[in-house]
């Protein structure tokens, strides 16, 4: 590889621009992407009865789309602190496998170090995937999270202050974030392609709503994590799993992230 | 309408149960690496959660046919652009575009 023997250095401020401006290259298509999701987000912040001024602190603090979406419709009927804990929990778990591959020992600084585990999002690790092949100093990884989190928190912000100038007649809107999860379960299923793991996580919805309707969402979500829980127990003692590779699933996340 | 005082603790109570999940794992970088139900879980857990959260996000009143045919041609129509374009803001934007067209002026 090119330059793999030259660890990148940035001591004075011209080196430290540059790889600020390299890092900007890096996030732009993720920002103008996410740009739509942001100003929807907002949108339907206010929409929901929520203060305009919540949108930028959920958007800033959490980071976390697709959480973000959900909690709207939470935060909007008063849910309580446990449901939203354990909603959070079980949404975000999958960041728990994002540490295995992501670039922190990159990162310079304790401070920096604490920022850049915030700021891990979905799209700050897919940026970073390339990040150890192409030498990626500690400045380049830290502007590409800080200038991801800053136009994710942006376009919320504009949303929620562009979303009281739509009509009270157009209805529906809440519909986008049914869409945001069906595409990221198409991707998902791209990334892994099984119907039994569908069925599973479609059985629990159905039996939940039905069991459960007021907590339906965590009760699906604690039933499909049993059930693989049990199939994984089951599979270990007849000895089926031992095709199985341990360290590949972990690097098909990246092709999941949004 | 939530007060203020709830929404700060919401939202602070989120923030801190996804940070603790992006920073404890680097305290554990080794053994998760190793753990067989932790590899298993990594692979299946996008797939079922997602599927989960789209019928989790469905309207109240979804078994009633004037609240569910909306809903349904709006996943057709996200659903097939996603087939066919493989553009997540599109088919997002697509998608709600169909439900809100069909709610916000009925034939």
């Amino acid at each position: 590889m090119i330059g793999a023997a030259t660890p990148v250095q940035p001591s004075t401020a011209a080196s430290k621009w540059q790889q600020i401006r390299l890092g900007a290259k890096n996030v732009l298509p993720a920002s103008v992407a996410v740009m739509p999701l942001g100003l929807a987000l907002g949108v339907l912040l206010v929409r929901s009865g929520l203060p305009w001024w919540s949108a930028p602190l959920l958007a800033g603090l959490v980071l976390a789309g697709s959480l973000e979406f959900l909690l709207i419709g939470l935060l909007a009927a008063v849910a309580p602190l446990s449901h939203i804990a354990l909603t959070s929990l079980l949404v975000n778990f999958r960041h728990v496998f994002y540490a295995i591959s992501f670039p922190l020992h990159r990162v310079r600084g304790k401070g920096a170090k604490i920022y850049s585990m915030f700021a891990l999002t979905d799209e700050a690790y897919a940026l970073t995937l390339q990040a150890e092949r192409n030498n990626y100093s500690s400045t380049r990884i830290l502007a590409i999270q800080g200038l991801l989190h800053a136009s994710w928190t942006t376009s919320v912000l504009a949303g929620a202050l562009l979303g009281s100038l739509i009509p009270e007649s157009i209805k529906g809107l809440e519909f986008a974030v049914t869409a945001l999860f069906a595409v990221l379960a198409i991707e998902a299923f791209k990334a892994y392609r099984s119907i039994p793991v569908s069925g599973l996580a479609l059985i629990s919805a159905v039996v939940a709503s039905w069991i459960a309707p007021q907590s339906m969402m965590v009760v699906a979500m604690a039933m499909f994590l049993a059930g693989l829980a049990v199939a994984y127990l089951l599979r270990r003692r007849t000895g089926a799993g031992d095709g199985e590779p341990a360290a590949a699933p972990l690097q098909e996340e990246g092709s999941n992230a949004r | 309408m939530p007060d203020s005082l709830y929404l700060f603790s919401a939202i602070a109570v989120s923030t801190a149960v996804t940070f603790g999940l992006r920073a404890l794992p680097f305290a554990f970088i080794a053994k998760l690496r190793s753990n067989g139900f932790i590899n298993y879980l990594a692979l299946r857990m996008p797939l079922g959660i997602m599927v989960v959260l789209v019928a989790a996000t469905l309207p109240a009143g979804i078994m009633d046919p004037a609240v569910a045919w909306p809903v349904a041609a709006a996943l057709a129509a996200t659903v097939g652009l996603h087939l066919l374009k493989s553009n997540a803001v599109l088919s997002v934007l697509g998608g709600t575009a169909v439900h809100v067209g069909i709610l916000s002026w009925p034939l």
